[in-house]
C-alpha cells in the first residue's frame, strides 16, 4: 500500500468518526462559558479602564482649572491697568544720590473703573536682606511666595539705585485694585530712574522663585519656596483600608513533567480575595508621603479535580427470614457492589499572607485641595504566609496541603513584591480624608520550590480607606 | 443541538492530539467554549463544521504548545518497513487506530494529524508549529513509518 493510500485510509477512518463524549461535559461547558475568564480578565474590561481613565482625567482637569482660577494672573485686566508715575509731583524727594529719607507716591490708575490706588513706598537704607509688604486691606504680612487672592497687578518692581532693601507699604482703599505684594530688587547700575514698572513682570508674580507661567502651581509646586517663618509640612496620618483583590498565578515546572503542571493548572482557578491593613503616612514636604504599615491579604482559589476510574465498593446486606417449624431463622446475605466511575473533588484553597508595605507617594496639587491624586510605589515585604486547602501530587492524587502539616508548601516567607498604585483622595475635613487606590502587586518570588513546582502570584485590587491626621498643622 | 451533533466528532479530533482522555476532554470543553463565544464571527464562508473544527484543532495545538512541544528525532534502526497488505487493515477498528496514533511521539502525532487528516500543507504546519517545513516533512515520514510498523505488529499478533 502506498503512502497516499495509507493516508487516505486513515483519513477516511477517522475524519468523521465519533467518539463517546463523557457525560456531564455539557454542564461543564455551560459553567465555563458563564464563568468570568480566570486570567487577565482585566484586559477585557475596557469599560472599567475607560471609566477609571475618565475619572482620573476629569480630576486632573479639575485641579488644573481650580489652580488656574486661583493663581493665574488675569492678563487682560492687568494690561488695562496703566501705571503712571509722576516723578515731579509724586516723587519729589527722589534723587540719584539716594537721600536717606525718600518717600515716593506711586499712583496706579485702572482704566476700566477709573479707580485709583495709592501706594506709598518708603525706601530706606537699611541693610536687611529681605523686604516686607504690608497691606492695609488684608491687614496681614505676606511673604514673597505666590499670592492667590488678588486680581491684578501682580508685581511692582521698585528699583533703587543705592538702596538694596526697601520696605513697601500698600495703602489701598479700593477692593480688587491693588497688588498685595511687590517684588523688590535693587540694581546699582540705574542712575536716572528710581522707580519703574517692569511691564513684563505684570504677567508673573514672584519672579524671585517662580517661572512666568503658573506651571509650578498646576503641578502643585507653587508653594515650594521656603516660607518666611521656615515652615515645613510635618503631617502624620494613620490610614486604614480594605481591598477586594484578584490574583493571577503562574506555575513553573520544577523538575516535574509538564502534564502534571497542566493538570494542576486546569484543576485550580483563582477567585476574588481581599486585603486589609493599616499604615502610617508621614509628609515630607507638601507633596511627598512616606508610608509603612502592616496588612493581611488572602488569595482565594477554587480547586476542582475530576478523577477517572474511581472505584466505590458498597456493601449491601439483605436480610431474609426462613420460616421453619423449629422457628424462623433470619439470614443476612452480604454482598458487595463495586462501581467504577469518576469523582470530582472540590475545595476552596486559601493562601494567607501578613505583609509590611513600605511605599513612597507623591500627591499632586494643592495640599489643601478637596481632591488630590497621588502616585505611590514601593515594596511589600512578606513576614508570614500559610496555605490551607488541597492540591494534586505528582501521582495526580488529591492531597491536603495545609502548610502546618506539610512543610515546604507555601509556609516560608515569600520575599519581596513590588507595589504601585494611583490614589484618589477626597478631603472631608481638616482631620479626615477618604481615598480609593487602585494598585498592582508584582511578586518577585517563586513559592513551593520543594514541592516539584513553583508558583508566582501577581495581584491587583482597589484599596478603599480612610486617612486620619494624628499630628501636624491644621488645614485652614 | 450543536453540541450533540458535533461533540462526538470533535472528541475524536481531541483524542488524536491529546495524550490521554482527560486532556482530550479539557480540549473539547475549551474548544466548545470558544466556539460559543465566537460564533458571531462566523462569516458563512465555507463549511461551518470546518470552521468549528479549526477552532478545536487550534485549541488542541495551543494546549500542547503550553507543554513546550519538542520535535525529537527517534532512532530508527529498522530496515524499511515491509509493505502492509490491504487486508491487514480489515480488522483494525477506529479506536485501535486512535490508540496507535496516540502512541506516536508528540511531534510525530501532531504533524501526522495536521497533514494527513486535517489536510494542511507542510508550509502551513511549519507556520502553525513554528518549525521548518523540512522538519514537518521528516516528522510525517517517520510518523507514517512508525504507525505502519505498529499496524504490522498487530497483524503479526493477530496471525
Amino acid at each position: 500500500m502506498t503512502d497516499k493510500l495509507f493516508d487516505n485510509y486513515v483519513r477516511d477512518k477517522l475524519e468523521h468518526y465519533s467518539s463517546p463524549v463523557p457525560s456531564g461535559l455539557w454542564d461543564k461547558i455551560l459553567d465555563e462559558k458563564n464563568r468570568k475568564p480566570k486570567a487577565f480578565w482585566w484586559q477585557k474590561n475596557v469599560g472599567w479602564y475607560a471609566g477609571v481613565g475618565i475619572i482620573a482625567f476629569l480630576t486632573g482637569a479639575y485641579f488644573i482649572v481650580i489652580n488656574q482660577k486661583e493663581n493665574a494672573i488675569e492678563y487682560n485686566s492687568t494690561l488695562k491697568n496703566s501705571v503712571s508715575i509722576n516723578k515731579t509731583s509724586s516723587l519729589p524727594l527722589a534723587s540719584p544720590e539716594g537721600k536717606k529719607d525718600n518717600t515716593a507716591k506711586v499712583i496706579i490708575n485702572e482704566d476700566s473703573t477709573q479707580q485709583a490706588a495709592n501706594a506709598t513706598a518708603t525706601i530706606s537704607d537699611a541693610a536687611t536682606p529681605t523686604g516686607t509688604v504690608l497691606s492695609n486691606k488684608t491687614n496681614r504680612v505676606s511673604d514673597f511666595g505666590f499670592s492667590k487672592n488678588k486680581k491684578f497687578i501682580s508685581a511692582l518692581e521698585i528699583r533703587a539705585n543705592n538702596n538694596p532693601v526697601a520696605e513697601v507699604i500698600s495703602d489701598n482703599q479700593e477692593e480688587n485694585a491693588v497688588a498685595d505684594y511687590f517684588t523688590l530688587t535693587a540694581r546699582k547700575n540705574l542712575n536716572s530712574e528710581f522707580f519703574s514698572l517692569n511691564k513684563s513682570n505684570l504677567y508673573s508674580s514672584g519672579t524671585l522663585h517662580q517661572p512666568p507661567l503658573n506651571l509650578r502651581n498646576i503641578l502643585g509646586l507653587g508653594n515650594d519656596c521656603p516660607n518666611a517663618n521656615g515652615y515645613q509640612n510635618r503631617d502624620v496620618y494613620v490610614e486604614a483600608y480594605l481591598s477586594p483583590d484578584y490574583s493571577s498565578k503562574t506555575i513553573y515546572p520544577n523538575g516535574t513533567n509538564s502534564t502534571y503542571i497542566q493538570k494542576k493548572d486546569s484543576a485550580e482557578s483563582m477567585r476574588v480575595g481581599f486585603s486589609a491593613g493599616v499604615r502610617l503616612s508621614k509628609s515630607i514636604g507638601d507633596h511627598v508621603m512616606l508610608k509603612a504599615g502592616v496588612q493581611y491579604s488572602q488569595i482565594n482559589e477554587k480547586f476542582a479535580q475530576r478523577s477517572i476510574n474511581q472505584t466505590q465498593t458498597t456493601t449491601v446486606i439483605v436480610s431474609r427470614t426462613i420460616v421453619r417449624p423449629q422457628g424462623d431463622t433470619t439470614i443476612n446475605d452480604t454482598t458487595s457492589v463495586t462501581q467504577i466511575g469518576y469523582k470530582i473533588t472540590k475545595s476552596n484553597n486559601h493562601y494567607r499572607n501578613i505583609d509590611i508595605p513600605v511605599s513612597l507617594g507623591y500627591e499632586f496639587g494643592d495640599p489643601q485641595a478637596k481632591w488630590k491624586i497621588g502616585l505611590n510605589g514601593g515594596v511589600i515585604l512578606n513576614i508570614a504566609s500559610s496555605f490551607q486547602g488541597v492540591t494534586i501530587d505528582t501521582g495526580y492524587n488529591v492531597i491536603s496541603a495545609n502548610s502546618k502539616g506539610s512543610s515546604g508548601f507555601y509556609n516560608t516567607k515569600l520575599g519581596v513584591s513590588l507595589f504601585g498604585s494611583l490614589s484618589l483622595i477626597r478631603n472631608i475635613n481638616s482631620k479626615l480624608d477618604v481615598f480609593a487606590e487602585p494598585y498592582f502587586r508584582y511578586g518577585l518570588y517563586n513559592t513551593n520550590s520543594t514541592a516539584g513546582f513553583s508558583e508566582k502570584f501577581n495581584t491587583m485590587g482597589v484599596q478603599f480607606g480612610v486617612r486620619m491626621k494624628i499630628s501636624g498643622r491644621q488645614h485652614l | 443541538m450543536l453540541f450533540e451533533q458535533y461533540a462526538g466528532k470533535f472528541m475524536t479530533v481531541c483524542k488524536r492530539y491529546a495524550n490521554d482522555d482527560m486532556e482530550a476532554e479539557d480540549m473539547l470543553q475549551e474548544g466548545f467554549v470558544r466556539i460559543f463565544n465566537n460564533i458571531h464571527q462566523f462569516k458563512f464562508e465555507g463549511s461551518f463544521e470546518g470552521w468549528m473544527r479549526r477552532i478545536v484543532v487550534n485549541v488542541a495545538l495551543k494546549s500542547l504548545q503550553k507543554k513546550k512541544l519538542k520535535f525529537s528525532e527517534i532512532k530508527d534502526n529498522s530496515v524499511d518497513t515491509p509493505s502492509i497488505q490491504a487486508y491487514a487493515y480489515n480488522h483494525l477498528g477506529e479506536e485501535e487506530l486512535l490508540k496507535l496514533i496516540n502512541n506516536l511521539p508528540d511531534g510525530y502525532r501532531i504533524v501526522f494529524n495536521l497533514a494527513v487528516i486535517e489536510g494542511y500543507s507542510h508550509e502551513e504546519i511549519a507556520k502553525m508549529l513554528n518549525v521548518q517545513p523540512s522538519t514537518s516533512r521528516s516528522q510525517l515520514v517517520k510518523a507514517r513509518k512508525m504507525l505502519q510498523s505498529q499496524i504490522l505488529e498487530i497483524q503479526k499478533i493477530a496471525v
